[in-house]
């Protein structure tokens, strides 16, 4: 992709990521590949609403180096890994999104219910190991857990989703979170058989079990 | 900050829920005052300012609770806002009363290695206060017993992010339950990613450019 390009790609995907409540304030990370040695990516530690063109950095697959000034997402070696393990993608998005980040924090993969699902995400959105934030571990069971498949979730984290395009990778994310939330409802009625959509329900469910000391 | 600004950003955390609707708690240092909302803030959006080191009250009614917004001050120097959150989810959690522990990475960074429950049933105010002083102690939050999470840090826009990311650590104990429960981050590295946000992440908003 053309660096001017992507530049203007990821300026308008940060609000978007924000404004879609798939992340906020200055977490999570979005990347686009330029070409088959490097990707453009967002800052570490700023808001998104505050980044101009100039601010993402340009970051070399192989050895994850970068140009002396603004620094790159502590995360850029999850985006790499992907990059290098996924010829056919060009976009990354590395969201805290609210219900894959519950499944994430159960370590639970989440399996296809549908024929959307199957499409967008692939058979099985799987649950990468835990690694700590910016390590190499947290890189690699994030890259194996990706697999073929356009999600992964992170332990204790949140997600990761890949596309062809940026847009490809938003319509993950959403279907991501859709997905994840029918999820959370379905496995709860397996465990209180209470069939519900409304989070009341599960509130409700937790004041009462712990009430009564079920760890 | 003026008062105007403060009461448009109260005004704003009670339209997402951050503050209550009926009582919003919320208050910010200023030198060697503190302005915090009346107790008829919800209905005429008065404010109070009061002395921090004498705890003179200058103007206003302030709300019930600012002697313990004043005791955080004074014994948290590093501390300029503090809000009350009544979100859901950390309302829900207030209610159980027990300790929730980190399930994202996140609330171990912003947050801390956990959030306590203190509770203020206690005789006298004087050891409610003290109470919830010890359970904040290397967190920047506490639940407080049936009545959700104070949240305090160094500017007004901090200490709403404080509520929003308990907030998502509370959403997740709880539904992360109703799934079969979730998996608690070692306490160790909480801390370690607490300590390494404190000292450096939260600064690269600023720095990074």
């Amino acid at each position: 992709m053309d660096i001017n390009l992507a530049r203007q790609t990821l300026l308008d995907a940060g609000i978007k990521l924000v404004n879609e409540g798939l992340v906020a304030r200055t977490w999570g990370n979005i990347s686009c590949r330029i070409d088959e040695n490097s990707f453009l990516i967002t800052p570490s530690g700023r808001s998104y609403d505050q980044l101009t063109l100039d601010d993402f950095v340009l970051v070399q697959i192989e050895d994850l180096s970068y140009p002396a000034g603004i620094k790159p997402s502590s995360e850029k070696g999850v985006h790499a890994e992907v990059y290098k393990n996924r010829p056919e993608v060009t976009a990354v998005i590395h969201t805290h999104q609210m219900n894959a980040s519950t499944c994430a924090a159960s370590r639970k993969d989440v399996p296809a219910t549908d024929q959307e699902f199957k499409k967008i995400l692939g058979d099985v959105v799987r649950c990468a190991g835990y690694g700590l934030p910016g390590t190499k571990k947290l890189k690699l069971a994030t890259s194996k857990a990706l697999g073929d498949s356009n999600a992964a979730l992170m332990a204790n984290h949140g997600a990761v989703c890949v596309g062809k395009t940026m847009d490809e990778a938003f319509l993950v994310a959403k279907t991501l979170e859709k997905k994840c939330e029918e999820f959370i409802f379905s496995e709860f009625a397996n465990i209180s058989g209470i069939k519900t959509n409304k989070i009341k329900n599960i509130h409700d469910f937790y004041i009462l079990k712990k009430k009564r000391g079920k760890k | 900050m003026t008062n105007t600004d403060f009461i448009n950003e109260i005004e704003k955390y009670m339209s997402k829920n951050i503050l209550s609707q009926k009582n919003p708690i919320a208050s910010i240092k200023n030198e060697d005052k503190i302005l915090i909302t009346s107790e008829s803030f919800a209905s005429d959006k008065s404010l109070a300012e009061i002395n921090l080191i004498s705890g003179e009250i200058l103007s206003g009614v302030p709300n019930k609770e600012y002697k313990l917004h004043l005791e955080i001050y004074k014994k948290r120097p590093k501390e300029s806002a503090i809000l009350h959150s009544a979100l859901e989810a950390t309302t829900t959690c207030s209610i159980v009363g027990k300790t929730v522990y980190p399930m994202l990475d996140d609330m171990a960074q912003i947050v801390g290695p956990s959030a306590k429950t203190a509770c203020i049933k206690t005789k006298t105010h004087q050891g409610c206060v003290k109470n919830i002083l010890k359970k904040m102690k290397g967190r920047q939050a506490a639940l407080i017993s049936e009545n959700g999470a104070i949240c305090c840090a160094s500017n007004l826009d901090d200490a709403s992010v404080v509520a929003i990311v308990l907030e998502k650590g509370c959403k997740t104990a709880v539904e992360s339950f109703a799934i079969g429960g979730g998996k608690k981050i070692n306490d160790l590295e909480c801390r370690l990613m607490h300590f390494v946000y404190t000292l450096k992440y939260s600064k690269q908003n600023e720095k990074n450019r």
